[in-house]
């Protein structure tokens, strides 16, 4: 079991909803933990893991990047500035 | 140079780190907040940033804008927090020997910060709702 902290942004954070939680996994991949997280919460709207980007210790990561003790594991929607 | 401003943009002080004996002159462009999106009307909106990687994609753009570009100086400002109407959301500023470059830089820099850099804005309307847009 790995201890790692997840953020969410944007959108995200109403669809799921929380900001950042403590999580206790065993999710090998940043993928699996996503289907992890999105099992276990009551997704509000529609939720297409090809417009995510995920994002490991403040550096994009891919889909396939594992998990690792300690991690900070953020989820992106689609930039939106400017 | 890339920053995330949580006050106003300051242009005159931005402008300066333009300048150099070597330059022509310098294109800017000025994103402001407007009162309309997607058929609805704004009232305000507020802008949130992922910091960290927020300012590392945007230094990362500016870099590219220089290998790609005959230019001297290149400077992005994005603002996050809450913003009225009319207020300057983005500003980016290209200094070069010649126009064409300039222009080119410009272009290349806010097209790229709007795609990449992970900011997101939430807007307030008229009706009473707000919402995240993208």
């Amino acid at each position: 079991m790995k201890t790692i902290t997840v953020e969410l942004f944007g959108r995200l954070k109403d669809q799921l909803g929380f900001v950042q939680r403590r999580y206790q996994t065993e999710s090998a991949t940043v993928a699996d933990l996503w289907q992890e997280i999105v099992s276990q919460s009551a997704v509000n709207g529609k939720l297409e893991q090809h417009s995510i980007r995920p994002a490991v210790n403040d550096e994009f990561a891919r889909w396939d990047q594992p998990v690792s003790e300690g991690d900070r594991i953020a989820f992106l929607p689609p930039s939106a500035g400017g | 140079m890339f920053e995330l401003s949580e006050q106003a943009i300051d242009i005159a002080g931005l402008r300066h780190r333009l300048q150099d004996p070597r330059a022509g002159g310098f294109v800017s462009f000025e994103g402001w907040v407007r009162d309309h999106n997607q058929g609805k009307t704004v009232i305000a909106l507020a802008y949130e940033a992922y910091p960290a990687l927020a300012r590392r994609e945007g230094a990362k753009i500016i870099d590219e804008a220089k290998q790609r570009f005959d230019i001297l100086h290149a400077v992005c400002v994005h603002r996050v927090g809450q913003l009225a109407i009319g207020d300057m959301a983005v500003w980016v500023g290209v200094s070069a020997a010649h126009r064409d470059a300039a222009f080119a830089a410009c272009r290349y820099i806010l097209d790229e910060v709007k795609s990449r850099v992970p900011i997101w804005k939430n807007e307030s309307w008229s009706d009473g709702q707000s919402g995240w847009v993208e």
